[in-house]
This record gives C-alpha cells, structure tokens and sequence, in this order.
C-alpha cells in the first residue's frame, strides 16, 4: 500500500504517458477519466515493489493498456452510450500533428500500441515482448506491418526507427 | 533528427484538471495509507512509554492487592484479616455474628497488620468479648516460614498489654483445610485438639463456643486425656498460658 504523497508523485510522473495510452485508445476524455483512475488505484493497492523507475514505468504502461482494453471490451459488452461520451468530446488532438496521431489511431488496436512503444517510448521488440507478454517475433511482425501502413497514409521517410539496433 | 510519432505524441499532455480530480479521487479512497504524522522511533516510543506505564500501573495494583498472609483473630468473634507484602491488610473476613458486629464501625482496610489487630482488640474490649476468662488466639497464616516468624513477633509485640494471648503460625493447607470446615484457624485448631481426646466432639458443638470456653473445655480433660466435671464444657479461668504455642 502506497502513501498518498507516492501517489501524487506517481501522478505527477506518469500521468502525460497515461493520457497518450488514453489517445491511442479512447474516443472521449470521460473514458480517460476512468482509466486514470484505474491505473492510479492498482499503483497506490499495488503490493510488490518496483526495481527501479524504468520498470515502474513499464508496470504503468502495461497496465494502462490493459485498462484501456478492458474499458472498450465493457462498453462493447453493454453496447450503449454513456450521455457523458457525448457531452464531453474527447481531448481535442494538437493541430501540428493531429494527421500522425489520426493515422496511429486508424490503425487496428494490436498495431497502436507497438507503434507508441517502439516510436515514441523507445522500446525494443524485446522489451515491447515483454510489456505486452507477446513473442517478440509477433512484435516484429506487427511493427513491420505497422509502418507499412503508416507509410501509405503518411509518406515520408521520417518515421525512421528511433534505435534501429535496438530491433 | 526527432520522428513525426514523437513529436506528435509530445503535445499530448494530461491536463491540470485531470491530475487533481485524480488526486482527489484517490485521496478519497480509505484504502490509502496515510503518511505517518511522527517520525516512527517516536511513535514506537511513546506506544511502549503508555504499554510500560499502563503494565506498571497494573502490575503495581496486583502487587498491592494479592495477599501473601492471612491473620486469623478468634475471641468470639473470630475474624480474619488478609495481609499484602507491604504488612497492609487488604480484607477482612467476618466468620459469624459477634464478628460482625464488632468490624461494622472499624475500619481496618489499608492499615498495617499491627495496627488493625490493637483497633481489633480494643473494640472487643470496649464492646465486651473480652472478660476475666476471654481467650485470644491468633494465628498467621503463611507458606514462608521467615515472614510467618516475624509476624508472630510482632503480634507478639502488639498484644502484650492483653492476658490469654496464644500466638501460632499455620501453613496454607491448614488454612484451606479450616476454610472448608467454615470456621477460623483458630477454632479449627481448638476442634482437631478436643476431637483427638473424644472423638465423638462434633464441629458444630464447637462453633459457637468462644476460645476462653474452647480453652477451658480442653483443659477439662487433664492430662491423663480423661475429662472432669460433667459436660466437659466448663468456663473455668485461661491461666497463663500466654504465648504457649507462640511461634510453633
């Protein structure tokens, strides 16, 4: 059990990386509401320790997709409209780059989250492997499809790998 | 040179309003633990500080309160006083009628042993159970033969101004033994030593006799163990048998 001062802090921390899983994901901020506070209970309930701040960052990610998932498997489970999602659009994309982020969203769910990883965590196919507790051969596959597919829609040689070595 | 992914994903930002209804959110869960007000040394301290003053306080009460000897007092009345380690006497037992009436005004409770027997006596004496022929036995109860000892002394040493004073000691199986019977150490005494020169003498003639009678009874028998007079009850003078048992 953490304190409420780790909590904050943790909020501080992690909260930016929480809102771009959110964006991958989410059509609306009500939802990203909901995860935030998901993943910030289980940190605060959480019972084990972390090794250092690089695998708490991981745990944090890992369980923001997982929320993000479980959240949209929910609402395709009750299959209706909260009036919320309509009163409260979601957060309005920034203007300089809403094309990238429209094409990372257009993607199927699986490929979204290796190409948040990979291009902006800066993640290995390993240790995107990991996080996502999928082969790293399956990783592999998804990201080679996952720049095909942004390459159609964007153009331009500037998705270059962020580490190649690293893949 | 930075891809367009990161730079895209670096202007998505949580907004303030999002992190503190999240702090709030959380803060309102009981489930989180609070940050503790002192270091923890101190706390630990204090706890143990209240833990050691409540044993200490509890302890001091126990001590106080246990009883470590009895003093039995028979005249008729026969009343028993339980004494602590301090020589304070903690209770008093009433064993019938006379005894009651005499405690009723006296209170003995916190004194010390010495001093409650004097109030003892000289309320007996004023209220009459102590005539020409009246028989004082007092007898310590105790397992710990130094304490029974010094005790005797001083009820030796408190009773000196007082004729037909028989002092003694017992043990508490003796004392159990009398408990069970219903009477006093020192009428149970005065019972067991005439039963051993007529077995046929029953408790309950014994009860309500008071010592100088019990002493006079027993005296009847002579030496030879056989009885004069008629009944064996007879109320002749306590002779200077002050101290005879004393400290045996």
């Amino acid at each position: 059990m953490r304190s409420e001062q780790q909590a904050n802090w943790a909020i501080d921390q992690y909260a930016d990386t929480v809102q771009r899983i959110c964006t991958l994901h989410l059509k609306n901020q009500a939802d990203a509401e909901d995860i935030f506070q998901t993943v910030f209970l289980k940190y605060v309930t959480y019972p084990g320790s972390f090794e250092n701040q690089e695998h708490e960052r991981a745990w944090i990610i890992r369980v923001t997709i997982n929320a993000c998932k479980d959240h949209l498997r929910h609402l395709f489970r009750s299959a209706t409209i909260p009036l919320e999602e309509i009163a409260e659009p979601a957060q309005p994309l920034p203007e300089d780059y809403s094309e990238v982020l429209e094409a990372v969203q257009s993607l199927p769910p699986k490929y979204r989250d290796v190409v948040y990883l990979h291009f902006y965590e800066q993640y290995s196919a390993v240790e995107i492997g990991r996080i996502l507790r999928k082969n790293v051969n399956t990783i592999y596959t998804r990201l080679d499809r996952a720049k095909k597919m942004l390459k159609e829609k964007l153009g331009g040689d500037d998705l270059a790998e962020p580490h190649s070595e690293g893949l | 040179m930075p891809n367009r992914i990161q730079k895209a994903f670096d202007q998505i930002h949580a907004s303030p309003g999002q992190k503190e209804r999240t702090k709030r959110f959380l803060a309102q869960q009981t489930l989180l633990a609070r940050e503790p007000k002192g270091r923890p040394i101190r706390r630990w301290a204090m706890a143990l500080a209240c833990c050691l003053m409540v044993a200490l306080g509890l302890s001091g009460y126990l001590f106080y309160t246990t009883p470590v000897a009895a003093i039995s007092v028979d005249i008729n009345p026969s009343v028993e006083l339980q004494v602590n380690r301090f020589g304070r006497v903690i209770s008093l037992t009433s064993y019938n009628q006379d005894a009651q009436d005499l405690t009723q005004e006296l209170q003995v409770e916190n004194c010390s042993y010495q001093q409650a027997i004097q109030l003892l006596l000289e309320q007996s004496q004023s209220m009459g159970y102590l005539k020409e022929n009246a028989w004082i036995s007092i007898c310590v109860v105790t397992d710990d033969q130094t304490l029974s000892s010094e005790m005797q002394q001083q009820v030796a040493a408190c009773t000196g101004q007082y004729q037909n004073v028989e002092c003694s000691g017992a043990g508490s199986e003796e004392h159990h033994a009398a408990q069970e019977a219903g009477v006093s150490m020192g009428k149970y005494r005065a019972f067991l030593r005439l039963q051993e020169l007529d077995p046929s003498i029953t408790l309950e003639q014994v009860m309500d006799l008071s010592m100088g009678e019990l002493h006079d009874w027993i005296h009847s028998f002579g030496q030879d163990g056989a009885q004069s007079g008629s009944n064996g009850q007879g109320y002749g003078h306590g002779h200077g048998n002050h101290g005879a048992n004393h400290m045996s």
